[in-house]
């Protein structure tokens, strides 16, 4: 038998690799969710004391994330292998960058004495935080072994670009939530429940 | 791009890391029935404490709860969900929608690791200090982490990983499934197209691609309590005279996560389980399917309802009585797509050319099974009926006829069905029919009578009954009589892996389609299928599967794949005659 017969077009490759991403996100979006959801039911009990202040280091977080989500974009769009490539070593210098100060920011937390089991709501912020970085390089992985496909095919850096904007969105939501949602807010929108 | 270029020539490329989606399906299979055997094992153990209570002294009552636990949690998850995705569906998805493999292969072999890695930690457990966990499969907090209940040193946190692993497993075949459904279908092959086998698998896939994050986000917050001191789920306990550092955790946070998966987890055994016996039923009585378009609606609406109906697993745990409301309303909803289905089945059999054949004997044998547990199903689903009946056998009963024993025949009669594609050799047809009576007959006899022990009032999950006025003698009688059954059903099981070893290896040539069946995994050029399945030429689909009971010409039936200006070639029936 010919192997070359089991070849599947590009096109066809692309919209393959498309879906499957699009469905882990969809995965990956359920899993935010449901933290979510946990988060919200948990916030109800007596003991919930809100995080009483945003670290500085999260707003240099989002603003990395961004640049990296905005530098595979570029990276997605331009033409020239020269390009491609820088725009690539941007966008993961950032991503890397985000990490080193999310890390940051849980020091810093540390530091105020907000530890992991001192209240529920700090154990959802370690806990959120660390799983959406551990999305991230889960990603980081993903990239690296896009490396090879740089300037010949377009689709894994189209599909890394695709990911990042996903991160950043589910990184504004957990941003939003933990300091942004309180439980006075959850009872203006519920109305305090039975 | 694109997978596979390369066929594999060694042992290990070719069975050990195979890409090859047949080779998955196999390795999956053989893991999920191997420890689903362990499972079976710990059924009979916990069985021969309730029949003949205290005279087996090395079965106490922490070796009780751990085996219950562990019995639970294997049956659903390592053995029914391993092997209607995993096997089932990395076998039959590929060939039935004309695909030469998964989309991502590489993926899939890592699912199948992943998958082993987590059995294996599972199986560790029972070799850790303290023992599995004995908190019930339910695991649910406090309970399960604190001392008190057997396992909390280690055993719990080995579960707890072992399921994440799972969940990961999990994850990355089901990317594959749905990807390849959605992407790799042949020419012609319409969604509407589709053998019923594949809506079920299909959409049981994204249930849990959807319900899976559930047991993950419980899981590690349950772990961060048990490991890291926090408090999601522990609320201030006092235990064993000590204050513990927890406070104000909720565990009905846990209870309402726990159940967001664990009801669509029944549907995600249910729902391939209803394909494959709509495809049973179709080949063997040689008759089109009933209402082909209402199946596959049925199925898609119950994967729907199946997320809103979690909270009737909690109608004793305290809710808002309006809440209860709700989730009655949408139990009993439910009811109607099943039993839909269930009309339709009878109704592909009514007139029928009707083959008692083996795998046929499974799904008429799921049929009863499924109508009796699902008939229970709209009791417990009542509020009010639910909370006498709650916590009993009742309830055991209810569960293990609905998604024990009924998924359980349609995996047995699934793998008679295709055992002749997998390894081009019929089985020993009388062991299967001796397998099939004993095992059928045998779960009545074991799970119908533990009705009547529910309604006396016999509470689940004891060890022993002593000091219970309420619960007549006569109980235990009918205890030991449902373990002395349930011993003779679980030693006719080795008769089936018996059945299938021996039949790999010596059985007769079962030739490419015994069955005559349309479906495109008949039809491969070579049986069992090669890597690549189709050969150089993918086949291209005209028709649906069930094209049977065609009158004049030669054959009785139209393959899927069959131009339709070709005329009907008479093939050899050689079904289970020698």
């Amino acid at each position: 038998m010919n192997p070359s017969l089991y070849l599947v077009g590009e096109h066809t490759d692309t919209l393959r690799r498309r879906t499957g991403l699009w469905v882990f996100m969809g995965v990956v979006g359920m899993l935010f969710f449901l933290f979510s959801s946990a988060y919200l039911m948990r916030m109800s009990t007596p003991d919930w004391r809100p995080l009483p202040f945003v670290p500085a280091q999260l707003w240099l977080s989002t603003g990395l994330l961004a640049a990296a989500s905005v530098a595979w974009r570029r990276a997605a769009q331009v033409r020239g292998a020269r390009a491609v490539r820088a725009a690539y070593v941007v966008a993961c210098a950032c991503s890397l960058a985000f990490l080193a100060s999310q890390l940051w920011a849980w020091r810093a937390m540390d530091a105020a004495r907000l530890t992991l089991d001192a209240n529920p709501a700090n154990s959802f912020f370690y806990l959120i935080t660390g799983l959406h970085g551990l999305h991230v390089i889960g990603g980081l992985a993903a990239a690296g072994w896009a490396y090879r496909d740089l300037g010949r095919n377009g689709v894994t850096v189209q599909l890394c670009a695709r990911y990042w904007h996903f991160l950043l969105a589910l990184w504004l939501a957990m941003f939003g939530l933990l300091f942004g949602v309180t439980p006075a807010l959850v009872d203006q929108i519920c109305g305090g429940g039975p | 791009m694109g997978y596979g270029g390369e066929h594999p020539h060694s042992f290990w490329t070719r069975y050990v890391w195979s890409q090859d989606h047949k080779v998955i399906a196999i390795q999956y299979t053989i893991t999920a029935l191997a420890i689903g055997l362990v499972g079976m094992v710990l059924s009979d153990l916990m069985r021969l404490q309730l029949g003949f209570p205290g005279r087996f002294a090395f079965i106490d009552a922490s070796r009780y709860y751990q085996f219950m636990t562990m019995h639970g949690m294997i049956m659903i998850v390592y053995l029914l969900t391993a092997l209607f995705l995993g096997g089932f569906g990395n076998y039959l998805i590929p060939l039935m929608l004309g695909a030469r493999d998964m989309v991502f292969p590489f993926l899939n072999m890592l699912s199948y690791w992943f998958y082993l890695l987590a059995v294996l930690i599972l199986a560790a457990s029972f070799f850790v200090p303290g023992g599995p966990t004995g908190g019930g499969w339910t695991l649910y907090p406090p309970q399960a982490i604190l001392p008190g209940t057997p396992g909390t040193e280690w055993g719990i946190v080995v579960m707890l990983v072992s399921l994440l692993v799972f969940i990961a497993a999990a994850t990355m075949g089901g990317l594959n499934y749905v990807t390849t459904v959605l992407q790799a279908r042949t020419e012609g092959m319409t969604l509407m197209r589709m053998p019923l086998t594949v809506w079920g698998i299909f959409t049981a896939t994204i249930l849990a691609l959807f319900a899976f994050p559930a047991l993950f986000v419980s899981g590690v917050m349950m772990l961060f309590d048990k490991a890291l001191g926090t408090s999601f789920f522990v609320p201030a306990v006092v235990s064993m005279g000590q204050h513990l550092p927890h406070q104000g955790g909720s565990p009905l946070l846990f209870q309402h996560l726990f159940w967001f998966f664990g009801h669509p987890e029944v549907y995600i055994v249910a729902l391939p389980a209803f394909g494959i016996i709509s495809d049973l039923i179709s080949v063997h009585a040689r008759k089109r399917i009933f209402g082909y378009k209402m199946m596959v609606w049925a199925i898609v609406v119950i994967g729907v309802l199946s997320f809103v109906v979690w909270a009737h697993h909690m109608y004793v745990s305290g809710m808002h009585p309006y809440f209860g409301f709700f989730f009655a309303t949408t139990t009993l909803v439910i009811a109607v797509p099943t039993a839909l289905k269930v009309y339709n089945w009878t109704l592909t059999l009514w007139r029928g050319d009707i083959h008692l054949t083996v795998p046929m004997l499974f799904a008429i044998g799921f049929i009863s099974t499924f109508l009796i547990g699902g008939l229970t199903g709209l009791f417990l689903g009542n509020v009010s009926v639910d909370i006498p009946l709650s916590n009993t056998y009742f309830v055991v009963a209810h569960f293990h006829m609905v998604m024990g024993v009924s998924p359980v025949l349609a995996v047995f009669g699934g793998l008679y069905h295709w055992f002749p594609k997998v390894t081009g050799r019929m089985y020993d047809v009388m062991l299967g029919r001796v397998h099939f009576w004993i095992t059928f007959v045998g779960t009545y006899l074991i799970f119908f009578p533990m009705h009547y022990l529910g309604l006396l009032g016999m509470p689940r999950r004891y060890y022993a009954y002593d000091h219970y006025a309420f619960i007549p003698d006569s109980a235990q009688a009918l205890n030991a009589f449902i373990t002395i059954v349930a011993l003779v059903v679980g030693a006719t099981q080795l008769l089936f892996v018996l059945n299938l070893w021996w039949s790999a290896v010596r059985g007769r040539e079962a030739g490419g389609n015994p069955w005559r069946a349309a479906s495109l995994e008949w039809h491969t050029p070579q049986t069992p299928p090669v890597h690549g399945n189709w050969g150089e030429r993918a086949p291209v689909v005209y028709r649906d599967a069930y094209e049977y009971g065609l009158q004049g010409g030669d054959s009785d039936y139209l393959p899927q794949d069959q131009p339709p200006d070709q005329a009907r070639q008479a093939e050899p029936a050689r079904g289970e005659a020698p």
